[in-house]
């Protein structure tokens, strides 16, 4: 199998084909199940259930965690948080026939490690807070936007790109 | 590889282009069969004649009452208040939004008989979901509210406040038909204590005597 | 929304099954897109890679013109949706702390979900503050609730602020797709390919 992908490590799928087919799966994942797509809500889950585990009294006191909170089941039981290690598992297998599964530090290569690793903290940290804020990150919000054709959904995806061009210039350093 | 791409996106224009000419009406579905079934069978749609009977006393605004018999039987006799809608006219009158009321609470009523059930079944698949059937129908009003029985001298506290308060509505409305239990002296004598409780009440079954 | 598992068709045992499912092909089809490469995605802001834009948008006109034309067929019902409700301020900040997220680490959380199944360990960290970044929320949620619950606009779409019917906006965002995919042809980088 190796001797059959070694030619294409690096190649990818074209992105139209590879856009229509996740199109395609959207609607069946729409058709099956009603919900979204979305990894930051599973990690909102993941969050609330482990301060559950570590502090319940906490979750019953805090508004926030306990809205997220599903009464009757625990958070990590939802629909979400399988679909993301479906996620997992899909991309490890993809990343398995491609041959590009190796643990390494993806970077810039003009930048230390060290950078890389600092801003990829802030940056997470950026995210969990904002995507918080804006009920939802990037692909719930193309989702809602796209498809639900939902205002929020829409000022969402408009404003994060337009942020991130305007904020590539200053973090010019980093990528090229 | 340049001109597939050309194709493609004619394609893609194409596609969403046919939208702009789809007919703007849907392929109409109505309500989802099993819901529709649950919705059918959900034991919360009968509605007592106690309740609805309190309702009617206190001119509650969010009570809808529905007689969906024939017509010589809404004018022979019927529920005050009660707007009439036959049992075929029922699909006219959800189709033209008469049963449209998101505030109300819209009760269904026949002789008892099957026929308030159909009625809300036709409502539920036009869209009326705040509807009820009234517990065995005119006829258990009948029973239970004109002709009351008074209860046996065994019977709990709580059934005589029941038979009082349907006597009440009786007198209320005008539809009292003076039985036997009147001229009872052992029932009569145990219920003016009960009487008494409820000023407003007694008020009532003196104008009505 | 009706579907399958909330109408029990589908056991609701089965739909974590389904879940596992669907996030497997989701996963697999955008590793094989090359969504796991924070340099890849990071692309699209600096016009050498613009694959993670037509792979969003390309999903995002097909699922709209598939959705809008499945109702059509009454095979779903699109107006059933439940639309989210647009807080207009905290959707502003939050996004403005994504998009510099988004430059600064290259990563979205679903990327580094799959950078992480890889064998990276950038998608690994990102993970973790991401959970990090979730928790402070949390623990300020207090101090932070009256921005959190400011400008609620309702439940609205943009086909309700722009007056236009949804087939009409679905031809008008197919177009302005196409003319995207079109323009990030124009001004790509004539670079040699990159490996990421």
């Amino acid at each position: 199998m190796n001797l059959f992908f070694e030619e294409k490590k690096h190649v990818y799928w074209n992105p139209y084909f590879g856009g229509f087919l996740l199109g395609i799966i959207i609607l069946s994942a729409v058709y099956i199940s009603g919900r979204s797509i979305g990894a930051g809500e599973a990690m909102k889950d993941t969050v609330v259930a482990s301060i559950d585990m570590v502090a319940p009294h906490y979750t019953e006191n805090s508004n926030f965690a306990a809205g997220q909170k599903d009464a009757e089941k625990s958070p990590m039981n939802s629909w979400i948080v399988f679909q993301v290690i479906g996620v997992f598992a899909g991309a490890f297998f993809s990343g398995i026939l491609n041959n590009r599964v190796k643990v390494r530090l993806q970077k810039f290569p003009k930048i230390s490690s060290k950078t890389r690793i600092t801003w990829v903290i802030i940056g997470g940290l950026l995210f969990g807070i904002g995507s918080q804020f804006a009920r939802g990150c990037i692909s719930s919000s193309t989702f809602s936007g796209f498809i639900v054709l939902s205002l929020g959904g829409i000022i969402s995806m408009v404003t994060v790109f337009v942020t991130a061009i305007i904020a590539a210039y200053f973090f010019r350093k980093l990528w090229v | 590889m340049k001109r597939s791409y050309y194709i493609l996106s004619i394609v893609f224009v194409g596609i969403a282009f046919g939208l702009l000419f789809l007919p703007q009406y849907k392929v109409k579905q109505g309500i989802n069969p099993e819901i529709l079934l649950q919705q059918l069978n959900d034991p919360t749609r009968i509605i007592g004649i106690d309740e609805v009977a309190e309702r009617m006393i206190t001119k509650d605004p969010t009570l809808l009452l529905v007689d969906v018999r024939l017509s010589w039987d809404f004018e022979d006799f019927s529920l005050p208040g009660a707007i009439h809608i036959p049992l075929t006219e029922i699909v006219f009158a959800a189709n033209e939004g008469n049963l449209t009321h998101p505030h109300k609470d819209i009760v269904f009523y026949s002789n008892g008989d099957i026929t308030a059930n159909q009625a809300r079944a036709i409502a539920l698949q036009h869209g009326v979901t705040n509807s009820y059937v009234l517990e065995g129908g005119l006829n258990n009003w009948f029973t239970s509210i004109i002709m009351a029985t008074p209860p046996t001298e065994t019977a709990t506290e709580v059934e005589y406040e029941q038979y009082m308060f349907r006597r009440s509505v009786a007198v209320y409305f005008g539809m009292a038909i003076p039985n036997k239990a009147k001229g009872s002296a052992t029932t009569k004598k145990e219920l003016v204590p009960l009487v008494k409780a409820n000023d407003k009440k007694e008020s009532i079954e003196e104008e009505g005597c | 929304m009706e579907s399958f598992i909330s109408t029990g068709l589908i056991n609701s045992e089965w739909s974590s099954v389904f879940a596992v499912g669907i996030g497997g092909a989701i996963g697999f089809v955008l590793e094989s897109s090359g969504f796991s490469s924070s340099r890849k995605v990071a692309g699209t802001f600096y016009g050498y890679d613009f694959t993670s834009l037509r792979v969003f948008l390309m999903a995002g006109i097909t699922s709209l013109i598939g959705l809008l034309y499945m109702d059509f067929f009454g095979w779903i019902d699109f107006f059933s949706f439940n639309i989210p409700d647009t807080y207009i301020w905290p959707t502003l900040l939050g996004s403005i702390f994504m998009g510099v997220g988004f430059v600064a680490s290259g990563f979205c959380p679903g990327t580094s979900i799959l950078s992480a199944a890889i064998g990276k360990l950038d998608g690994w960290i990102f993970i973790g503050s991401t959970m990090v970044g979730i928790f402070l929320f949390t623990i300020l949620f207090p101090l932070l609730e009256p921005i959190y619950n400011a400008g609620n606009l309702g439940a609205i779409t943009i086909t309700d602020v722009l007056g236009l019917s949804s087939y009409v906006y679905a031809f008008i965002v197919t177009l302005i797709v196409i003319a995207l995919f079109y323009l990030a042809t124009l001004i790509r980088r004539r670079k040699t390919t990159v490996k990421y």
